[in-house]
């Protein structure tokens, strides 16, 4: 008895469907997907190159921090640790604003592609 | 039109490939055309995995979305190449790569429908009733009727908790087999037919307190 009601219920069912456009991918679709691609490679030269850009930048403009630091006469009445400090910082930072670089866009990034790796 | 069109490009297509490779793309099996798709970024080969899994990933999303959502679902289908593209380096080859990229497009699609819940519950009666039917029956009664049975059936159908409603949506609408369906939702055989089975079972109770029983 449970077999046969089993039954309609899928013969009713087979009968709502059968009345139903069985729908089917666009034929733009390859056209779609190939635009899609276009944009998404452009997108990852771009980060390809800004992330090239921020390498290169962080690298000399660390170095240029360090010969800057060490070549200036530091003592305790001009500031200590903390202007050394905050001259690094500026060095590193400014550009960066002034490149308009999403900093935190490229740290997410990176941690994204260290998670992918993983 | 639309199928020949892509027939005669992916013949094109097989034909200028041919040489390139020591054996067409669309003869290799799926770990190599993706090691292969790694190892040269070629965009032909991409295509062969698109070729490939087109169709499925369409029935897959279509499926969760359910019906009155099919321009989406395509959008889904399309994210999910965009995605494969982006993210084909980290396929570790640990599973099948069907089973990832089913995985990903089942995920997407689960995400969207529940994005779209937020906006709007179901498809109404008046959207099932109006969507594309096969159905041509000549006695305007009939019609009418066999249109009402339609509607309440779609709707109990829509109603189904997931992972029953896609299993029903990919048998009944899609026409896809048991063992597809397994493929698709990374289920064995048995639990696809146990889902098919619970929700006729749950059908059959809603649709017989609304009086259709002797339909």
């Amino acid at each position: 008895m449970p077999d046969r009601q089993d039954e309609r219920t899928d013969r009713m069912i087979r009968d709502a469907f059968a009345a139903t456009a069985r729908p089917s991918p666009s034929p733009h679709f390859n056209s779609r997907l190939t635009v899609a691609l276009a944009e998404e490679k452009r997108r990852k030269r771009a980060a390809k190159t800004r992330m090239r850009i921020m390498q290169t930048y962080w690298v000399l403009s660390g170095l240029a921090a360090v010969s800057i630091v060490s070549m200036l006469p530091w003592t305790e009445s001009s500031g200590g640790a903390w202007l050394p400090a905050l001259v690094v910082t500026a060095v590193v930072a400014l550009p960066m604003m002034l490149v308009r670089v999403d900093l935190m866009d490229v740290i997410l990034g990176s941690v994204e592609k260290m998670r992918d790796q993983i | 039109m639309g199928d020949s069109a892509v027939l005669s490009d992916s013949l094109s297509w097989s034909v200028a490939m041919a040489g390139r490779w020591p054996e067409s793309p669309s003869a290799m099996d799926d770990g190599s055309l993706v090691r292969e798709l790694v190892r040269t970024g070629d965009d032909d080969l991409f295509q062969a995995l698109v070729d490939r899994y087109r169709d499925r990933v369409y029935r897959l999303t279509v499926s969760t979305l359910g019906p009155g959502n099919e321009a989406e679902a395509e959008d889904v289908a399309q994210e999910i190449f965009v995605l494969v593209y982006r993210k084909i380096d980290t396929f570790r080859h640990d599973s099948e790569f069907s089973t990832w990229l089913f995985r990903m497009a089942r995920n997407r699609a689960v995400d969207r429908l529940r994005k779209a819940r937020m906006c709007r519950h179901h498809v109404g009666g008046e959207e099932l009733r109006s969507m594309p039917s096969r159905e041509t029956l000549s006695d305007p009664e009939m019609a009418a009727v066999a249109g009402e049975r339609r509607t309440a059936v779609l709707q109990h159908v829509q109603r189904l908790p997931d992972p029953q409603r896609t299993v029903v949506y990919l048998h009944y609408w899609m026409g896809s087999g048991v063992a597809d369906i397994a493929e698709l939702l990374d289920m064995n055989v048995q639990t696809v037919k146990s889902h098919l089975h619970r929700a006729r079972r749950r059908l059959a109770l809603e649709l017989e307190a609304e009086g259709w029983r002797h339909a």
